[in-house]
């Protein structure tokens, strides 16, 4: 009887240990950004873009303008690798139907040479099938740009603990903003300017 | 019956020989850190990190080939590093739904490596330090703003649970980081038998704790300096008075700051961090000892004829010891006590048994037991080439212009560097320039040569020569433009550029800045196939180009025919 006690107290302890050891449901264990919030967001800011009142009162008869882009700028408190960072302008920019678009305008597109090497390096490795791959870009020579691109992504982020008694956060939100702005290189005068909002939410403890 | 016992204890030597084996620190690839072999480092590095995502220690694998890459100038072939390793320290709950697998194996074979608390905060300081290289300040601000999250306090548990520790009055600090987690951990099992807590404190696992502030200096110092690029004056003083907060020492280094007395930043490492070990009761418990002592020592550095020092910005030893930047395993301590009740309970039917079928009970409970012992000791997994401590010079140096920069550690002679060819930021750039340098102990004379004895891609000799392929001293990329030079040097003049490069390819050496992207090989030099120009702000600048190296050693065809074309005589 002793023997049996024992030995039901044992396996008790080890099945009860394993038991507390249970799976819970998935969710998503990061709050930055996806591939998919980025691709929804350009397509948001080339729409905007494309039905802005500067590109509507603009015709093939216009006089002629050169976007050159810059990396976009991190303000936010994610990390974004460098290719990310020239690959959401590019996208928005050279676009095939936006290229044809601004072409349509009187619109060339000029890249600079550190951004030109970076994107066709994203372009090449086939990231995305409709990324716009097999683009060609405008010759660097005589092509000074009239109007810079910029674009800058910032965040907010609160993190904390669902536990009521408090503990080491383990739920983060970060709402992320990416904004653009064309100015006037002469001028610096801003011609146009949109945003896009997206925010994510990830559960699990931040330190594990 | 004896039989019966002779087996089980025959299977328990068995299993326990094979069980988990503790993590063992890479004794080549810490030699070579410390040695200032960042290269070969580099190489140990690659080739002992686990090329399979799913693997349970792969990101602590690509972390060590980031701080090898890091410290021999190259970040450049790091950056998919880390990406990979930021993503992994962003996502959260890694390890969450492996307690099962944990219980039936070792920690480390169930878990991912993420690293304790100020492992991670290194580790995204890293990843800062790489886009600081690469001259992308927002990407500095962001990781060193994750590197800074609110850390556990366990004052109070400490307290509480030194009373069911036995007093001893004097102990060292291993002896007293360890009475101190005994305690913490003596404290949440007291709570849990039917204390209840009190005041806002949070709890995990039954530990209690206060959450604070982060006290990690050199997370914020970066986000400081990041916030300051980019021009975000309210973030950057609001880091500034935290750091002037934690001690009084970073004063000058934070005025230095407000007045924009730099142009160029320089993160500093010297010496391998702490090593981890199990302590305790079953070992169970995570215990860091130093490998490299901590101490106060400023760092001294002079160009042209100015000297200025800086302070310890991180003594990681430090942080290893802190309770707050520890994590506590509830589950070891349950695997330990449900193991030595397994093993208490399968000897006792052992003992009393009436028949084989008893024993055999008995038998396999003691051996359940004495594998969930075993299992239940620390995962030691641990990057053993983080540095002791760090430091961040704030440096004016002349734009575009290369000039000498020295490396000291106060009173350590030992430590000198100089590096002869750093150049400020490039002219008429916005932004501060960014890098990094891991000092060692050593006595080399390339450390202190004042001049490069290689032409590279940042340095030109006064006289033409061959490329060191052909036995000359240019190290630099093959461009057209150099032909003439080589060609003046006693190039055949019938070798032109595309016969050379392929010579170069011939002998299969890979030509960096033509071939972007790759995680680089040892450069040519040191007997690799990878030609490149690493920082000139590194310790791999000083090591690849202040000393002389044999001649290269052909592989190709090529090569040697054309040698041999050259030098007639040495048929």
């Amino acid at each position: 009887m002793r023997k049996q006690i024992i030995t039901s107290v044992a396996l008790m302890s080890f099945t009860g240990c394993i038991a507390l050891t249970g799976c819970g449901p998935t969710r998503a264990r990061t709050s930055t950004y996806t591939a998919a919030d980025m691709d929804i967001a350009v397509v948001e800011i080339r729409d905007k873009l494309a039905s802005s009142p500067f590109m509507s009162t603009r015709s093939s008869d216009s006089p002629s303008l050169v976007f050159q882009p810059n990396r976009m700028e991190n303000l936010s408190n994610e990390r974004i690798s460098r290719v990310d960072q020239w690959a959401v302008v590019s996208r928005v920019l050279l676009d095939p139907s936006m290229l044809e678009m601004l072409g349509s305008k009187n619109i060339t597109v000029t890249l600079p040479p550190v951004g030109e090497r970076i994107t066709n390096s994203y372009l090449s490795a086939g990231t995305d099938a409709d990324s716009g791959a097999n683009l060609t870009f405008a010759p660097q020579s005589n092509l000074l740009p009239t109007h810079m691109v910029d674009a800058r992504f910032s965040s907010i982020t609160r993190a904390s603990s669902e536990d009521e008694d408090g503990g080491l956060a383990d739920v983060r939100k970060d709402l992320f903003l990416m904004d653009f702005t064309i100015f006037m290189v002469r001028t610096r005068e801003i011609v146009w300017a949109g945003s896009v909002e997206f925010a994510r939410v990830a559960e699990g403890l931040l330190a594990n | 019956m004896h039989k019966l016992i002779q087996f089980f204890l025959l299977a328990v030597v068995v299993l326990i020989g094979t069980g988990c084996a503790s993590y063992k620190s890479d004794t080549s690839l810490m030699s070579a850190m410390q040695t200032g072999e960042f290269g070969a480092a580099r190489n140990i590095a690659i080739d002992s990190a686990p090329m399979n995502p799913s693997d349970k220690s792969y990101l602590l694998g690509r972390a060590k080939v980031l701080l090898s890459s890091m410290a021999d100038g190259v970040p450049q072939s790091t950056e998919g590093n880390a990406d990979r390793l930021y993503d992994f320290l962003r996502t959260q709950g890694v390890n969450k739904g492996t307690g099962l697998s944990s219980v039936l194996t070792s920690e480390s074979s169930a878990t991912y490596w993420k690293g304790e608390p100020f492992e991670q905060a290194m580790g995204y300081s890293y990843i800062a330090a790489f886009d600081g290289t690469q001259g992308d300040w927002g990407n500095v601000r962001a990781s060193s703003a994750n590197s800074i999250f609110l850390i556990r306090d366990f004052s109070d548990a400490i307290k509480r649970g030194s009373e069911f520790a036995s007093e001893e009055s004097e102990q060292t600090d291993q002896q007293r980081a360890l009475a101190e987690r005994e305690a913490i951990i003596a404290d949440a099992q007291d709570r849990s038998t039917g204390a209840d807590s009190e005041g806002e404190t949070g709890t995990d696992d039954g530990f209690e704790f206060d959450l604070i502030e982060s006290d990690f200096e050199l997370g914020y110092a970066l986000q400081a300096l990041a916030s300051d690029q980019l021009g975000d004056m309210t973030d950057r003083d609001a880091k500034m008075n935290t750091l002037s907060g934690i001690s009084s020492r970073f004063n000058s280094f934070v005025n230095q700051i407000r007045l924009g007395d730099y142009n160029t930043v320089v993160l500093v490492s010297y010496g391998l961090g702490p090593e981890k070990y199990g302590a305790g009761y079953d070992q169970v418990i995570e215990m860091y000892r130093p490998r490299t002592a901590s101490g106060s020592q400023r760092l001294l550095v002079r160009q042209s004829g100015e000297s200025r020092q800086f302070p310890v910005m991180t003594d990681v030893n430090r942080l290893a010891i802190d309770t707050r930047w520890t994590n506590f395993e509830g589950m070891r301590r349950a695997k330990s006590i449900v193991g030595t009740v397994m093993v208490g309970a399968g000897v006792a039917v052992i003992g009393t048994a009436d028949s084989a079928d008893e024993a055999l009970v008995g038998g396999l409970l003691a051996i359940g037991g004495l594998i969930a012992k075993e299992n239940a000791k620390a995962d030691t997994r641990h990057c053993e080439i983080l540095p002791q401590r760090t430091y961040i010079a704030l440096l004016n140096l002349p734009e575009g212009r290369a000039t000498s920069v020295e490396f000291e550690i106060e009173g350590m002679p030992q430590t000198r560097v100089v590096l002869p060819d750093v150049s400020g930021p490039s002219d008429n750039a916005a932004r501060a320039a960014f890098h990094y340098v891991r000092l060692t102990d050593g006595d080399d004379a390339w450390r202190t040569m004042a001049n490069p004895l290689y032409a590279n891609d940042t340095h030109e000799l006064p006289e033409s020569t061959l490329p060191y392929i052909l036995g000359g001293r240019c190290m630099r990329t093959p461009t057209p433009e150099l032909m003439s030079e080589y060609h003046d040097a006693g190039l055949p003049a019938e070798i032109d550029f595309h016969d050379l490069m392929a010579i170069y390819q011939d002998e299969g050496i890979v030509i960096a800045s033509l071939a972007r992207g790759v995680e680089l090989g040892r450069h040519i030099s040191e007997g690799g196939n990878t030609l490149y120009t690493p920082d000139p702000c590194s310790v791999g600048y000083a090591r690849l180009y202040c000393q002389d190296h044999p001649p290269y050693s052909p592989s190709g065809s090529l090569l040697p025919a054309l040698l041999a074309q050259m030098n007639p005589q040495a048929e």
